[in-house]
């Protein structure tokens, strides 16, 4: 039974893995999908529908949707992924420290991250995107701020797990130092998970910056972004709902992507879930 | 257990200090002047008058050092005195109390749907794993945790607000105004609790106690809805208690998209406004209760547990 | 047997008759009123907290601005400026507060010390305004002000100054509005998100129309537009423009459009680099399109702006004012001559969000300057006036209201374009302008006045270019069929009026 398991889990993760890289690819090759501009505006051809010299037709200052769309996602993207490599980064090595030192350093550390991991995330972003002016480094502190707690904890358990094997004993008992051993038998047991809660930790990511950019916190016009873009249309909807149901839709292809991913690859490496906090 | 519960409890006071830290000078730290915020806040286009500057920053105490006012605000605090809102100037503890009533029912509401559909799925998904249902299901919780919540907020206002004018669109009058909110705040708990209870079920069901159960001559389908569903409900019961503490401030964009009074659209005016008591004394009380739920939580999901390791899981 | 059954059919009929006729159904009317932020439970009559009484009838003013624009009696029946700086206010007799307590002298100062006392003053207020203030009897009031002042009369209209009775004010907390005030109907509950208002049978005006009045808090446009749409809201007050195709498919509803004293401009900063220079200044306003704007990101609602003042206030605004059609040579022939070669002049151009036209306004500005060669830095955030007023900012585009504190542009032209004027955004100085001004407030007779300020808009429009006015906006009132007798406001102080009535 858990072979057939593992073989469907590796097909939705594979599919997650193959639409993620298709929304890269559109990102990164917008300007060899259109010749339009997507911050071009021609004024008299606002709201125009779906055709052919408009794929998706138009926004409100005459802007060709698909290049939004298309351009759009180049922001929030770059964030998440800065953001979740610097919280992927950051945590697992405090995560594995934390699991060799063991003792009252461990209690310390574990009870700053009860903290950390109840801040509501999108709340306490949202409080340090307003606050400090908006761009690209603070919205990366915004996401990275409470982002980096679950891999602390993922990085923790699987260390403790390992800290039982008999060659980490043997390696402490003839005298090793500590990076070292860190280094040489820890981290490589930590790639695959870290791997994975990166891909799902990226959705989750990605999903609070749209949110921040929705409320006007995220890219700022004329650049083209996926949450301002449904900002934006929300005024139109009921008269225009394309401008709604496109940059949505990327938005949740992309997450749900990654989150497809990420699910496969913990069943892979099959990560310590460890407890109520999946 | 008694050491560790006194351990974990210990250290709350510490921690509710060092956040109520960061939050004090976050503003400061983003070279927010409390005077002109104030200002701002209470005649859009102001005289930029000295001598009106003065006369707030004595009426607030503003002119005092910064380590006096920290503590003096911590003082405060600690009594329940959390200050008055630059905007309104009514005592914030009343308008966070407000807003906390308003969000408790919409959060609760929501995760009382959660569990009643997400249970159920979970349990009939472990009773034949690997089949189509278990797929589905599968797969609805991971479109569930990827959905973004503010885009099933609009595409329901559409639809069932503005197209059919079924319901309202915004606002919190009455019952209906909550069957949208609660909706879309309910895909996420859905997926992660269905998928949590599936684990939960099939790990229970691994159990002496659930053979023995069969042995008795049960039926495996009443045996899981009985016996393995008991078992596997305390771990999800603690996942409910972590999103309990994790939705009441991260119900926000839900709360600005429908317009509703909780307590996440409060603090999201408050920023806006710059109006630092609300925003301060408002981020340490929602911390706080977290931490002190999740704190809460973890300890029953550890109590409890004995009883489940009674019987050894097979290998 | 008959004759019983008769009988009791007819006293049956003889009783629902009286039942009905004694409780007939209650007129009520519902709006769906805009706000930024919640009035709070205290209500501090200096702030625009203020408007939701005015709106609602509770609290009136001395003196009115009336719905065609023009300065009437109102508690005040009538005024007289006895020498420069002292003005008697006669009151008007039959006035009652809605407690009962006597409308008097004694009660007019005793809510005008209120308003002179409060930390921040109102629009329009400062501390030497009104130095004194003394009773001639029971039903006059004499107002001494600082300086000499043909506007008191006008400022005396601004609804921050309206009288509440003597016990609603209390040391040391902020007035009670419930059931203190003059006006047309009572302020009964005031929750987070609404009011309740019910008839004043006593009011001085006349007859009361509605028995209720539901004042609902919406702060989203949309969804305000969408509560007439439902039936939910009778009226719907500032409905945004998008909304309004949609609602003008609706038969069962209203829209009602006029152009408000409330303009679009782009303020530069003139003390800064290039825009010392007026050819660049000239250059910015050649360059931009505001036919275009107002058919296409407007929708046709609004238009394209002149100078500051709308064809509306005919009493002040010069119509000859030639102004800068738009055209983009000419821009980049000024740049050329002032020795700016394309691609030189950068700025940041600074909008905020609470006005939702005011961001894609702002696009279509940044690309018809980067068509003649300016490049702008688009940047939206909520506007923070104090780094404005600061100088921390080179170009700023703005909705400005220019009657919101007395409906006379005096305290619009002095706030913004006179040299230490409180809100000159432009860092402008000019002494003619000034000059003029204070001229303007020496001036007896309101023609005189008006022909000085006409002076005023053609400096600080044909000559100096100081700001970039591009539209004059629309107040955009929706309302069901139903609603009988509204007529939107001026300076939108009153919404909700005795006249006001619904059919059933």
């Amino acid at each position: 039974m858990s072979r057939v398991r593992r073989r469907s889990w590796h097909a939705t993760a594979v599919a997650g893995l193959g639409i993620f890289l298709v929304v890269v690819a559109i990102t990164v090759c917008a300007p060899f999908l259109t010749h339009y501009d997507p911050i071009d505006q021609v004024l008299r051809d606002a709201f125009k529908p779906p055709s052919a010299a408009h794929w998706l037709g138009t926004d409100r200052l005459g802007r060709d949707l698909f290049a939004r769309i298309a351009y759009g996602g180049r922001f929030p993207l770059a964030i998440t992924l800065v953001a979740v490599s610097v919280s992927a980064i950051f945590g697992t090595l405090v995560g594995a420290i934390v699991g060799r030192v063991g003792g009252a350093v461990e209690e310390i550390a574990m009870r700053l991250i009860d903290v950390f991991i109840s801040f509501p995330s999108i709340l306490v972003g949202l409080v340090i995107a307003a606050l400090l002016k908006p761009g690209f480094g603070t919205l990366v502190l915004a996401i990275t701020v409470t982002d980096w707690t679950p891999f602390a904890r993922l990085a923790r358990a699987i260390t403790l797990e390992i800290n039982t094997r008999a060659y980490i004993e043997a390696a402490s008992a003839v005298g090793a130092p500590e990076p070292l051993i860190l280094r040489k038998h820890v981290l490589h047991h930590l790639v695959g998970p870290v791997l994975a809660m990166g891909f799902l930790r990226f959705g989750h990511g990605l999903l609070t910056i749209a949110g921040l950019s929705y409320l006007g916190l995220g890219a700022q016009p004329p650049a083209p972004d996926w949450g301002a873009m449904l900002a934006e249309a929300q005024p139109y909807m009921m008269r225009f709902p394309i401008l709604v149901l496109a940059p949505g839709l990327i938005i949740f292809a992309t997450a749900l992507s990654v989150v497809l991913a990420g699910r496969g690859l913990m069943l892979m490496f099959d990560a310590p879930h460890g407890g109520p906090r999946a | 257990m008694a050491a560790l519960l006194i351990r974990r409890l210990a250290f709350l006071p510490v921690l509710l200090v060092f956040v109520s830290l960061l939050v004090f000078f976050l503003p400061r730290l983003a070279g927010v002047d409390p005077t002109l915020a104030i200002l701002h806040a209470r005649v859009p286009e102001r005289n930029p008058d000295p001598e009106v500057l003065d006369r707030i920053r004595a009426e607030l105490g503003l002119d005092r050092p910064v380590p006096l006012r920290f503590l003096s605000w911590l003082e405060r605090l600690a009594r329940g005195d959390l200050g008055y809102s630059y905007v309104t100037r009514e005592p914030v503890a009343g308008l966070l109390r407000e807003g906390l009533a308003v969000t408790a029912t919409l959060v609760g509401l929501c995760l009382a749907l959660a569990v009643v559909v997400a249970v159920p799925l979970g349990v009939v998904a472990a009773i034949r794993p690997g089949k189509w249902l278990d797929n589905l299901i599968a797969i609805g919780s991971q479109v569930g945790v990827a959905v973004p919540e503010y885009w099933i907020a609009l595409l329901l206002i559409l639809l069932f607000a503005q197209r059919l004018g079924w319901l309202p669109s915004a606002g919190w009058r009455g019952p209906a105004y909550m069957v949208m909110p609660v909706l879309t705040l309910a895909f996420r708990p859905i997926a992660y609790f269905a998928w949590a209870t599936r684990a939960a079920v099939i790990e229970a069901m691994r159990m002496d106690s659930f053979r023995a159960a069969r042995a008795r001559g049960l039926t495996r389908t009443r045996t899981i809805w009985v016996h393995a569903l008991r078992n596997a409900l305390i771990p999800v019961v603690t996942l409910v208690a972590l999103w309990l503490a994790g939705m009441l401030g991260g119900s926000v964009i839900v709360e600005v998209i429908f317009g509703i009074p909780g307590i996440g659209l409060v603090l999201y005016n408050a920023v806006l406004a710059t109006d630092l008591p609300l925003i301060q004394a408002g981020l340490v009380f929602l911390i706080s209760l977290a931490v002190v739920i999740n704190t809460l939580a973890d300890l029953a999901y550890v109590a409890l547990n004995p009883a489940i390791r009674l019987s050894r899981p097979q290998p | 047997m008959k004759g019983a059954l008769v009988l009791l059919v007819a006293v049956l009929t003889a009783i629902t008759s009286w039942a009905s006729a004694a409780s007939p159904a209650l007129k009520r009317l519902t709006v769906a009123e805009s706000t930024e932020v919640r009035p709070s439970h205290a209500w501090a009559l200096e702030s625009d907290d203020v408007f939701h009484l005015s709106g609602t009838g509770v609290c009136e003013p001395l003196v009115k601005v009336d719905f065609d624009g023009r300065l009437v009696p109102n508690l005040a029946q009538s005024w007289q400026r006895t020498d420069k700086t002292t003005w008697q206010f006669k009151l008007r007799s039959g006035v009652v507060f809605q407690n009962g307590q006597p409308f008097n002298a004694q009660a007019v100062i005793t809510a005008l010390n209120h308003i002179r006392s409060v930390p921040t003053l109102p629009r329009g207020f400062t501390s030497s305004t009104i130095t004194s203030l003394s009773a001639a009897g029971d039903t006059a009031v004499i107002i001494h002000t600082g300086a000499p002042d043909t506007l008191l009369p006008n400022r005396l209209s601004s609804v921050n100054t309206c009288i509440l009775a003597p016990s609603a004010y209390k040391a040391g907390a902020e007035p009670s509005p419930f059931g203190t005030g003059t006006g047309p109907f009572i302020l009964k509950e005031a929750s987070q998100d609404s009011l309740r208002l019910v008839k004043n049978k006593n009011y001085w005006g006349g007859l009361v129309n509605l028995d209720e009045v539901a004042w609902l808090l919406v702060p989203d446009g949309v969804v305000r537009a969408g509560m007439v749409r439902t039936g939910e809201a009778d009226i719907a007050d500032n409905i945004p423009i998008s909304q309004v195709p949609i609602l003008e498919k609706d038969t069962r509803v209203v829209v009602v459009k006029q152009l408000a004293p409330r303009t679009v401009g782009l303020y530069l900063n003139i003390s800064r680099r290039p825009f010392t220079d007026v050819r660049v200044r000239k250059a910015i306003q050649y360059a931009i399109d505001k036919k275009a704007i107002v058919a296409t990101i407007l929708e046709g609602i609004g238009q394209p702006a002149v100078g500051p003042f709308t064809p509306v206030e005919k009493a002040w605004l010069n119509s000859g004012l030639k102004g800068y059609p738009y055209d983009p040579q000419r821009a980049k022939a000024l740049l050329a001559e002032a020795g700016y070669k394309p691609g030189d002049v950068k700025f940041a151009l600074l909008t905020y969000p609470s006005r939702a036209e005011l961001p894609p306004i702002a696009e279509a500005i940044q690309k018809m300057l980067k068509d003649v060669g300016i490049v702008a830095d688009l940047q939206v955030k909520p506007l923070v006036d104090d780094d404005a007023l600061a100088g921390k900012f080179e170009t700023l585009l703005l909705s400005r209201g220019h009657l919101l504190d007395v409906y006379d542009p005096e305290g619009f032209l002095t706030a913004d374009y006179s040299c230490k004027g409180s809100y000159n955004l432009s860092h402008y100085c000019n002494p003619s302008v000034d000059g003029l001004l204070a001229q303007s407030r020496d001036a007896n007779a309101p023609q005189t006045r008006y022909n000085l300020y006409r002076q005023i808009q053609s400096i600080i429009v044909d000559e100096d270019a100081v700001t970039v006015f591009v539209n004059h906006s629309v107040t955009l009132v929706a309302h069901s069929k139903k609603v009988l007798n509204y007529r939107p406001h001026p300076s939108h102080h009153y919404t909700v009026t005795a006249a006001l009535d619904i059919t059933r």
